[in-house]
């Protein structure tokens, strides 16, 4: 077990997600940042979908009720066990009694605490995800509260996971200005050919209203084709017949804004859409504070798949270096 | 036999293919729609994620280590175009009848709280969305909405919320609304509400923008137990079912609430076979037929 001395400002469990139930509303949900994540349980010797918590900005205060192995990756937030720092991305054995704290998180949004053995709260529809809105899956549907506890699964042999660390170069960076990338199409034609242009040549700034559902951003502005929306969509212009929303989607729901939709998504409405972002880019956007500038760069879908391809790569890199 | 447009399709990101059949709403297309994604479905496509029913189109989801999506689409394509035809389709469906409290004190509530937000900010929802669709009084207008079935053309937005459509051919008949100028930040658990052509229910308090129109007295959504084994799961509705709302009073809507409370109410729910072609010769001649057969006339 794991007690939980403080929550944080929003610790959810989380695997990689929930998936089977899209066509009845449920979102996804699950980490994110999936590369983060992913590493964080690899570095403990669990699958690479098991359960974890995940940080937002402010981490919680932990106590472990027995030996274990942890990891801690993501955005740096300068873990503690006890009074002593402890490196992240790297494979760190706990004792019974040990405390983890965190300071704020710096230059990213979430990071994550894998255990050995993963968080073993039920599954709920298949996941052990946390999905807020609807109060699905990880621990009673909700973020951790003082006073919680976790209970934790156990691994054959974890000891000699530690001091397994990933090498820095395979260390993702999240710089405070990026692109994304994203392919076009899907109602895009809503859009006029001007506001297209100021879509694509704009720097986008990430708004403070931006979550696990979405992240907004503005500065911009994006004139819609003039015309009468379809019939059955409502008499708003920028509304289109409500459709089942990709996860990254790229909404204009007025002229002056975006939304890219994320892993807690609502899975359908009607609002005009540019685009989708591609998979990996979306863990990059959810680690993004406010105010970062962004831009967004059109490719094609070979060029989507060899980005996936490396992106991948990366991964396997990390993968059979913590093998050997 | 029924002339149909060719469907668009668009990769959405590098997991999702968008198919759109049509940009106009009609129930033509969402029988084309429910045709497409259950063959989709019961083919179970290697690397397949999610096969997901929109209004006018569908979205698919797939794993592109498993399958290419350049095959994908090939397969999907073909099965488009060959299940256009619905002209021979049956689509096991079921029949639901959903207790609606019409023009109730509760929505009325909440456009006034939000009335900042609204194109008309006088008066109550339910009276905008009856008065621009040429009502003048409560009744008549509530009779529109309970007499014809509607058809769950999707399910989206949040877990549990359906989208439904009118079982009407003719798009003059069809009920509609504009949506809030602005988004409310909240919105009753329960209401029933009108956007565009499209009439939903609220599974779970939140924002919303569809015009209010009442309170559904059963939940869309179970979080609880007892409510689980009510919808004998985590939600009432499926794509493709059939629902039929009827009008009650503020009597019953309480009495169902407490039932529904004690985990006693079980909500009429029939299997039925609906076939497309029938409903679209024969229209309400062939609802009366099916709604006598559920028991619901």
């Amino acid at each position: 077990m794991i007690h939980v001395l403080e929550g944080g400002l929003l610790t959810t469990v989380q695997d990689a997600g929930r998936f089977g139930y899209y066509s009845q509303g449920v979102a996804p949900a699950g980490a994110a940042d999936p590369f983060s994540f992913t590493v964080a349980n690899w570095l403990v010797g669990n699958e690479a979908n098991a359960a974890a918590l995940e940080v937002m900005l402010r981490g919680p205060r932990l106590a472990f009720e027995e030996e274990t192995v942890i990891a801690v990756t993501g955005a740096p937030c300068r873990p503690h066990l006890n009074t002593e720092e402890i490196p992240m991305w790297e494979a760190i054995a706990v004792r019974k009694g040990d405390v983890l704290s965190f300071k704020h998180t710096r230059g990213g949004v979430h990071a994550y605490i894998a255990v050995a053995g993963q968080i073993e709260v039920p599954p709920d529809l298949d996941s052990r995800s946390t999905y807020l809105a609807s109060r699905i899956g990880g621990f009673g549907g909700r973020a951790l509260r003082n006073g919680d506890r976790l209970p934790v699964g156990s691994l054959p042999s974890i000891l000699n996971r530690r001091g397994k660390v990933v090498p820095e170069s395979l260390r993702p960076v999240f710089a405070p200005s990026f692109d994304i990338h994203f392919i076009m199409g899907i109602r895009s034609d809503k859009l006029s050919d001007e506001g297209l242009k100021q879509f694509l040549n704009t720097e986008w700034r990430i708004s403070t209203e931006s979550n696990r559902t979405g992240y907004r951003f503005k500065d911009g502005r994006i004139p819609f084709a003039p015309g009468d929306p379809p019939f059955g969509a409502g008499n708003n212009p920028s509304n289109v017949v409500d459709y089942i929303y990709p996860v990254g989607s790229i909404l204009i729901p007025n002229e002056q804004e975006i939304i890219v939709l994320l892993n807690d998504t609502p899975t359908g409405g009607g609002y005009v859409s540019v685009g989708t972002v591609i998979r990996q880019d979306l863990g990059r956007i959810a680690q993004s504070m406010p105010n970062a500038t962004v831009r967004f760069v059109a490719v094609t879908l070979e060029q989507a798949l060899e980005l996936r391809k490396q992106y991948r790569h990366t991964l396997l890199q990390i993968k059979d270096s913590l093998l050997s | 036999m029924f002339y149909l447009p060719e469907t668009r399709f668009d990769f959405g990101g590098d997991e999702y293919i968008y198919a759109e059949i049509s940009r106009e709403m009609s129930i033509e297309i969402n029988f084309k729609v429910q045709a497409i994604t259950r063959e989709i479905i019961r083919r179970r496509l290697p690397g397949v994620i999610e096969v997901c029913p929109a209004n006018t189109g569908y979205l698919v989801q797939y794993e592109p280590e498993k399958v290419s999506p350049y095959k994908l689409l090939e397969i999907i394509r073909e099965i488009d175009a060959r299940y256009s035809d619905f002209s021979a389709l049956t689509l096991p469906s079921r029949m639901i009848e959903i207790p609606i409290w019409y023009n109730d004190p509760i929505t009325y509530e909440y456009a006034a709280k939000f009335r900042d937000r609204h194109q008309n900010p006088g008066g109550s929802n339910f009276e905008f969305v009856m008065k621009i669709n040429g009502f003048t009084e409560p009744e008549p207008f509530i009779e529109a909405h309970t007499a014809t079935p509607f058809l769950v053309t999707m399910m989206g937005f949040l877990p549990g919320t359906v989208w439904e459509y009118p079982l009407e051919t003719r798009k003059d008949h069809v009920l509609q609304a504009p949506k809030y100028l602005s988004p409310r930040t909240d919105t009753p658990m329960r209401a029933v509400g009108i956007g565009g052509a499209f009439t939903v229910i609220y599974p779970t308090a939140g924002s919303g923008s569809y015009q209010l129109i009442g309170m559904s007295a059963i939940p869309v959504y179970a979080a609880e137990p007892q409510t689980v084994a009510m919808l004998g799961g985590r939600f009432l509705g499926k794509p493709g079912d059939i629902w039929k709302h009827r009008s009650i009073t503020e009597n019953e809507y309480h009495k169902i609430l407490r039932e529904v409370e004690e985990g006693s109410y079980r909500p009429t729910i029939r299997e039925i076979e609906f076939k497309p072609a029938d409903f679209l010769a024969h229209g309400s001649d062939y609802l009366q037929i099916l709604l006598k057969e559920g028991g619901f006339a």
